[in-house]
């Protein structure tokens, strides 16, 4: 079986190499030194495939805990909502759903510490630095 | 004002909103730093944006109030708890914990934060003495000097990327390839945008520095969900109080050898609280009659950790402040933040921002005042911080890393970048690459591009590289760049060890 880094260094490899590839779109003298960085990149891609050294293993269920799983659907879902339903609404339910997620009975909890949370924010940026959040739908 | 001292620096230090900003950000660190999982880097990245709004002096002094109070924040949980709340905590671990379980944990705070605020004060003594003069050297430097400082830079940082060098380097490149995203400075032609406007600008680096330290962290503290919570000293009715004076008299060794190691890490680009701690560890054990004793609960070992740890704050600022070149994580974020408060690193910050950076240094000093008396006054309600469910700790990052991107310009582009850094970021975390190299390939990317454009141009007709070659400084830093590179395969050599190889029992 492959090394770890040994398959880092590959996909690595592939992905400055598309890069080095779209680098021909523009005029020359303005990706030289882009360019310049690429290859020095690849040859430590290079270095890096004949010696991976070790790093122990890692396993890609690491990457995919339960835990971390829900945090990113919770993270992504936050940014991509941010703008439509607006700060407040995504501010609450995103902190009390996750806080349901892992605590399912702290309802209290939850609602309490979402709207500390809404209140905070509020307070920090938008009264007291005057930054204005997106309304959205709900307010 | 050579060492800073006039009246109108003292005024911008102890103005009322500057005072409450220092303590802030002291209290605001502490919490930050006794957090598992949390870093001082974090804690700036995520509140810089609070500081857009600011003068640059309020802004500049609650984040370096903030490093502080993280630095020695750190302790507190790798003494009470076993886990170092910062990197720079580790070696803190080794005596901290085993006095804590000997029921000495009063004792082991109270030196933490002694030895911190000695370190912390002995560095900004050193900032403010070598950072005017080597400021002025600044001034000699052309856009050769620039170019070769950027290599220089970019080779002794990844040279001591803690994991492996290869990867380091990788990294490093990596945050300089990014760097020439957006607007290319030759010909004014938007370059590796992809079609996205908010990207014609180049990469805002404030956000992505957000994404960076934030987001592979959440994931962390949220691996540690419903691990075995360790029981916390109770230390509710405890007083740590000043220690006595034949106490501290018998300390002054290693807190003066602890700290000096700090600022020379420190100074160094790129090596780290983490690598300053352990170094002053290993030489107080060798410097000690009774090194078998190390690890079993030895006051000296908390207070050489400590004192490294938090020395390494002023001795980072020295290189960005001066040249340009960030020291660590924080001083990169921190370069960060004066150039979007319109500050360029370099000679002109002791001359034309003279009053910005000295009230800065200057607040350093309340900064490290402000960390012993919560200290020695108030750790026991700080021992609260290590008891928040890891959860809650991780949902809070979320909101504040989104709001807080969003706050750079009030533009949803910049919550998306701060997304697309946080997931790379943990991509190269994850495959045991350091992000710091990134941090500071970002900065030094366009230095060295403007550098070296700037060469291309003033040597027109001439050979490039002999032309660099003819300039006493750029022969130096090009001398510097060679031992930079030969250092570690050296040092590896030495140990016989394989250069490639992590190198992390180094540290250890």
């Amino acid at each position: 079986m492959m090394c770890i880094n040994r398959k880092v260094s590959l996909v690595l490899l592939a992905i400055f190499g598309l890069f080095f590839v779209y680098s021909f779109q523009y005029p020359a003298e303005i990706v030289a030194f882009p360019r310049f960085i690429l290859v020095v990149l690849a040859l430590m891609c290079a270095l890096l495939f004949v010696k991976p050294g070790d790093l122990g293993k890692i396993k890609v269920t690491a990457f995919l805990t339960p835990p971390k799983v829900i945090t990113a659907v919770f993270m992504l879902a936050y940014v991509a909502v941010f703008p439509e339903l607006g700060f407040f609404a995504t501010t609450f339910l995103t902190v009390f759903g996750y806080i349901l997620v892992f605590e399912r009975s702290a309802r209290l909890k939850g609602f309490l510490v979402a709207l500390g949370w809404v209140g905070l924010l509020y307070v920090a940026f938008q009264t007291t630095l005057h930054i204005w959040f997106p309304e959205g739908l709900l307010m | 004002m050579e060492f800073g001292f006039s009246l109108a620096v003292l005024k911008n230090v102890f103005m009322p909103f500057n005072l409450l900003m220092a303590t802030f950000g002291v209290v605001i660190g502490i919490i930050f730093g006794a957090l598992p999982g949390f870093t001082a880097a974090m804690g700036i990245a995520i509140l810089m944006p609070i500081t857009f709004s600011m003068t640059p002096e309020a802004g500049l002094i609650m984040m370096g109030a903030i490093f502080a109070g993280a630095m020695w924040g750190g302790s507190v949980s790798a003494i009470l708890i076993n886990t170092p709340g910062t990197p720079g905590a580790a070696a803190t671990v080794l005596d901290g914990y085993p006095m804590a379980k000997q029921g000495r944990a009063a004792d082991a705070l109270r030196e933490s934060v002694v030895s911190s605020f000695v370190g912390g004060i002995l560095g900004v003594i050193v900032l403010q003495l070598f950072a005017p003069p080597l400021a002025r050297v600044s001034l000699m430097f052309g856009p050769p000097e620039y170019f070769v400082l950027a290599i220089f830079g970019m080779t002794i940082i990844a040279s001591l990327s803690e994991k492996m060098i290869v990867k380091g380097y990788i990294s490093g490149f990596l945050g300089m390839l990014i760097g020439t995203m957006g607007m290319d400075p030759l010909l004014g032609v938007p370059r590796f945008t992809f079609g996205i406007t908010g990207l014609i600008d180049g990469v805002m680096l404030v956000p992505a520095l957000i994404g960076l330290f934030s987001i592979p962290e959440v994931m962390e503290i949220i691996q540690m969900h419903g691990s075995r919570e360790e029981m916390i000293p109770n230390l509710k009715n405890i007083k740590i109080g000043f220690p006595t004076w034949a106490h501290t008299r018998r300390m002054i060794p290693t807190y003066l050898r602890s700290s000096a190691i700090g600022l020379i890490v420190g100074i160094l680009p790129g090596a780290g609280a983490s690598i300053a701690s352990f170094m002053a560890y290993n030489e107080e054990k060798r410097a000690s009659k009774t090194p078998e004793k190390f690890g079993t609960g030895m006051i000296e070992g908390v207070a050489a950790s400590e004192a490294a740890n938090n020395s390494i704050c002023a001795g980072a600022f020295i290189p960005m402040l001066t040249l340009g070149v960030p020291g660590d994580s924080v001083a990169a974020i921190m370069m960060g933040a004066l150039m979007v408060h319109g500050l360029q690193p370099g000679a002109e910050l002791f001359t034309t921002y003279a009053d910005v950076t000295w009230t800065f240094i200057m607040s350093l000093y309340l900064a490290n005042v402000l960390m012993l008396f919560f200290g020695l006054y108030c750790a026991p309600w700080f021992s609260w911080a290590t008891r928040t469910p890891k959860h809650i700790l991780a949902i809070s990052i979320v909101l504040l890393t989104t709001v807080g991107a969003f706050a750079v310009r009030e533009s949803m582009t910049d919550v998306y970048v701060m997304l697309a850094f946080g997931i790379i970021g943990y991509l190269l975390k994850s495959h045991g690459f350091d992000v710091v190299p990134v941090v500071l390939g970002l900065i030094l990317g366009p230095m060295a591009e403007k550098g070296l454009n700037g060469t291309l141009a003033i040597s027109y007709g001439q050979n490039t590289a002999w032309f660099i070659l003819q300039r006493p400084v750029s022969l130096i830093l090009i001398g510097l760049t060679v031992f930079a590179l030969v250092l570690p395969y050296w040092r590896a050599r030495r140990k016989d060890k394989d250069p490639f190889a992590s190198h992390e029992a180094d540290i250890q």
